[in-house]
């Protein structure tokens, strides 16, 4: 596995290219970002905005929210700042932690916005997250194609055309880059969203994996993904914050910790000073975990990289970051096998198979012995609720 | 030319499927929204096999799903499995096709190759040839007796646009294919070839470019792996193939 | 703004059409001469051979419709052979007589053998139509085709051009007739950049 000569991702990250210098095309996109002329950008947002603002819609726009710090930022800076009056939508994946929930309680009620959940029953969950495990090592189907789908679907049936995500993708990987300001569409939902998967081949494989079982097409209704007819005949136009301010990670939790009292967390497999990353999911460490068993590489390379290109790592203190956080099995793991009902071996196999090239799989001992000794705060009620 | 990367699907009862060595088939999805996530993701072509036609050439081939898929994805389409009449290849086009794709009625009828060709060109027509290796030797699936090089001639000068070679002993397996035996069919002919069967991972991908091939069909690695095409791609581009 | 799209027995008209509904067009399938006449803007999509397909559009009338609608100024897009029967002669099957809007021929890329250029190849864009489609130099296209179009001399109505055995017209824009020689139909996200320029064009 090679590595980038700048940051410490490997080439087996999903979609990096190099230049001639070894240096990858995410760190070259945050050179990008340097040269956009940002105070166009402002100008294009205010005209955005000013273009969306309907006097017959209560709402200006939908803001996509799950309580971490994009989604929390972008709704700050657009109610205090804009002076937007957004629909909150938020797809509830079924493993929210109870730090994001107290932050989600006290950042609505402190921007006074109204507010949509919704929660899918996690019968069908559980099916959808063995059966992307089993197909494409990686069993959350349903949380990346459900935030997805929701504020969309909830944008054409409640009229709002403009919806607002947050951080554009190319801030981490290169699906697409910061040449032009990035847009989520059909094109984008199959290309690096749904892991190629929409509803109605869910649909099929859970059929052909249960025969017996009762299941309509009706369950997976949450996850389908409107045509690009609809959308452009609507006029519903998904855009990100980011495209229109320069992202900033460490810039924006500072201000939403110190403007909405927003508390970070602290999540499996990353060092304790990422407290602000990820902490939304309970399963974020066996997601993390299941990357570093097919690709080689964790959570920490990741957060590690985005330091070293924003100027506030060094590359050899990365390194070490990386030595110590990645790779260590988590806890959450025993309860990923519990809700799936398979056991390690099982789970061991199903991974073997979804190894990328050029990394290789660890060895059965080393799965079964390299632990991380780190137990989250809410795991026991975790297991509890799944027993 | 760019290199090609080919999604090939088969259909079964309207739903895609895949297997190993074409048995115990299992389910891959929906084609009509399975193929518009290959087009998202930058699949050059998409070959759709309908299985059930293919297998019993009395089954009408399902030109509704060609349809479906030809109206989902913008994407260039060869359909085949069962396409042995004239009549059948015309309604493989109006239904949305691009090319044809001919395999078993070349052994019995390769007459229609000109017909075909007369009408929509000889770039629309793909030939198909399966092949398994016995005793070191490549042989043809459906003839073992005829000599493979003397058939692959023949269907060269039928007035076909271009070949697709299947390894059917390999489908499925992930081992790649057997680099020695693709050289010596690249050399034997000048028509554009497409090799498929085997390939389960990007280093067999980038060794089947190293060697000469220039298209590939890809049916395990995007069926039952974490393979996104665009991902596939960008991996290759590091290597510095013409690749889309 | 009612989009038409040309039928004269010419296949794969509905990926034309559902390209249009990627966008949110609901397109309209017109085949006489009265609706071409009438209409706003025209898409003449082209698969087949140039001579029957000319014969077929004079015996319906359709060609004198068309040229008419060449003088209402209204915008055309022509596509593959529906940009080729904009020359003047086609070298096809003998010769046939093209609307002659642009100052060329149609010939064959080879005497000797029939040779077809099919598959993905890139276009480049003339420096000052860079930003017309939103498109990137070097942008890659579906063609299938086996003659192309042959200016008598050099023409700034060659907006973009391409290599294959020689090089060739890939984009033509003559006034309101727009003209490609690949497929936007099967051409992804860069054949949409092109049908989403000519819903907006205003010659």
């Amino acid at each position: 596995m090679k590595k980038c000569s700048k940051c410490v991702m490997p080439d087996t990250a999903e979609t990096l290219t190099f230049d001639k210098n070894g240096v990858c095309s995410v760190c070259n996109q945050i050179e990008q970002k340097k040269n956009i002329d940002w105070d166009k950008r402002a100008v294009d947002l205010d005209n955005l905005i000013k273009k969306y603002k309907d006097k017959k819609n209560k709402y200006d726009c939908i803001v996509p929210f799950s309580g971490g710090k994009d989604s929390t930022f972008a709704l700050w800076y657009l109610v205090t700042q804009k002076k937007i009056n957004p629909l909150v939508v938020r797809f509830d994946h079924n493993f929210l932690r109870p730090t994001i929930l107290e932050n989600t309680s006290k950042v609505l009620s402190k921007l006074k916005v109204d507010f949509i959940d919704f929660k899918p029953n996690f019968k069908v969950i559980r099916k959808t997250m063995l059966e992307s495990l089993k197909r494409r090592g990686d069993f959350c189907w349903h949380c990346h194609v459900g935030i997805t789908a929701l504020p969309i679907n909830t944008a054409l049936e409640k009229k709002i055309e403009l919806i607002f995500y947050g951080e554009p993708s190319s801030e981490y990987s290169s699906f697409y880059d910061y040449t032009k300001p990035e847009e989520l569409n059909e094109e984008k939902f199959n290309r690096s969203i749904n892991l190629g998967i929409n509803a109605e081949d869910m649909f099929e494989m859970i059929k052909s994996s249960s025969p017996n079982e009762e299941f309509s097409i009706e369950d997976l209704k949450p996850y389908f993904f409107p045509s690009s007819y609809d959308l452009k005949k609507n006029k519903i136009f998904a855009s990100y914050l980011g495209n229109y301010i320069p992202w900033d990670v460490k810039k924006q939790v500072e201000i939403i910790k110190k403007e909405l009292d927003w508390k970070g967390d602290r999540v499996e497999g990353i060092p304790p000073e990422y407290d602000y990353e990820k902490i939304e999911c309970m399963m974020q460490g066996s997601r993390d975990y299941i990357k570093f068993l097919k690709r080689g590489f964790g959570r920490t390379t990741h957060l590690a990289s985005i330091d070293i290109r924003n100027d506030r790592l060094k590359r050899d203190n990365a390194e070490e970051l990386v030595n110590l956080y990645d790779g260590k099995r988590p806890k959450s793991l025993d309860l990923l096998l519990k809700i799936l009902k398979i056991n390690e071996k099982e789970f061991y196999e199903i991974l073997k198979k979804q190894v990328v090239y050029p990394n290789e799989m660890i060895s059965y001992e080393e799965f079964q012995s390299k632990k991380s000794n780190f137990s989250p705060k809410d795991i026991q009620g975790w297991f509890e609720k799944f027993k | 030319m760019y290199k090609r990367i080919i999604a090939s699907l088969l259909l079964d009862k309207k739903k895609l499927v895949k297997g190993i060595n074409f048995k115990n088939h299992k389910i891959v999805g929906f084609p009509r929204t399975y193929c518009k996530s290959l087009g998202s993701q930058m699949i050059d072509e998409i070959f759709i096999c309908d299985l059930n036609s293919y297998n019993d050439s009395r089954i009408i081939p399902d030109y509704k799903t060609l349809s479906e898929v030809s109206s989902s994805t913008m994407t260039p389409l060869t359909f085949g499995g069962g396409l042995n009449t004239l009549d059948r290849i015309k309604l493989s086009f109006n239904s949305g096709s691009d090319k044809v794709y001919l395999s078993s009625i070349l052994h019995t009828n390769i007459s229609l190759v000109e017909q075909t060709a007369k009408i929509y060109g000889s770039q629309s027509i793909v030939a198909g040839i399966n092949v398994e290796k016995i005793k070191g030797k490549i042989k043809i699936l459906e003839d073992k007796e005829k000599n493979f090089f003397n058939w692959l001639n023949e269907i060269e000068n039928s007035g076909v646009g271009e070949i697709k070679i299947n390894f059917v002993d390999r489908e499925g397996t992930s081992n790649g294919f057997d680099i020695i035996d693709c050289k010596e069919i690249l050399k034997k002919t000048n028509l554009p070839i497409i090799f498929e069967g085997g390939l389960g991972s990007l280093d067999q991908i980038k060794d089947a470019f190293d060697s000469g091939i220039d298209s590939v069909g890809l049916g395990r690695m995007i069926s039952f792996e974490d393979n996104n095409i665009f991902k596939i791609k960008q991996f290759l581009k590091n290597y510095n193939y013409e690749i889309r | 703004m009612k989009i038409s799209i040309l039928d004269y027995g010419a296949c794969n008209l509905s990926s034309v059409y559902n390209s249009f509904k990627n966008l949110g067009i609901d397109a309209k399938i017109i085949n006489s001469a009265k609706e071409i006449i009438d209409s706003e803007k025209l898409i003449i999509p082209g698969v087949g051979a140039a001579k029957n397909s000319i014969e077929f559009l004079r015996s319906q009338n359709l060609f004198y419709a068309i040229l008419e609608l060449i003088e209402k100024e209204k915008p055309i897009l022509g596509i593959c052979l529906g940009l080729q029967m904009f020359s003047e002669k086609l070298y096809e099957d003998g010769i046939s007589k093209g609307f002659s809007l642009l100052n060329a021929d149609v010939v064959r890329f080879n005497n000797n053998k029939k040779i077809t250029h099919v598959g993905w190849n890139k276009i480049k864009i003339t420096e000052k139509y860079k930003n017309f489609f939103q498109l990137e130099n070097n942008s890659s296209f579906y063609f299938c085709h086996s003659y192309f179009l042959k200016f008598h001399e050099e023409s700034n109505l060659i907006i973009a051009s391409t290599d294959f055995k020689l090089n060739f017209p890939s984009i033509v824009i003559k006034n309101n007739f727009m003209g490609v020689q690949f497929h936007p139909e099967k051409s992804q996200a860069n054949g949409l950049k092109i049908i989403e320029k000519f819903i907006n064009w205003k010659p």
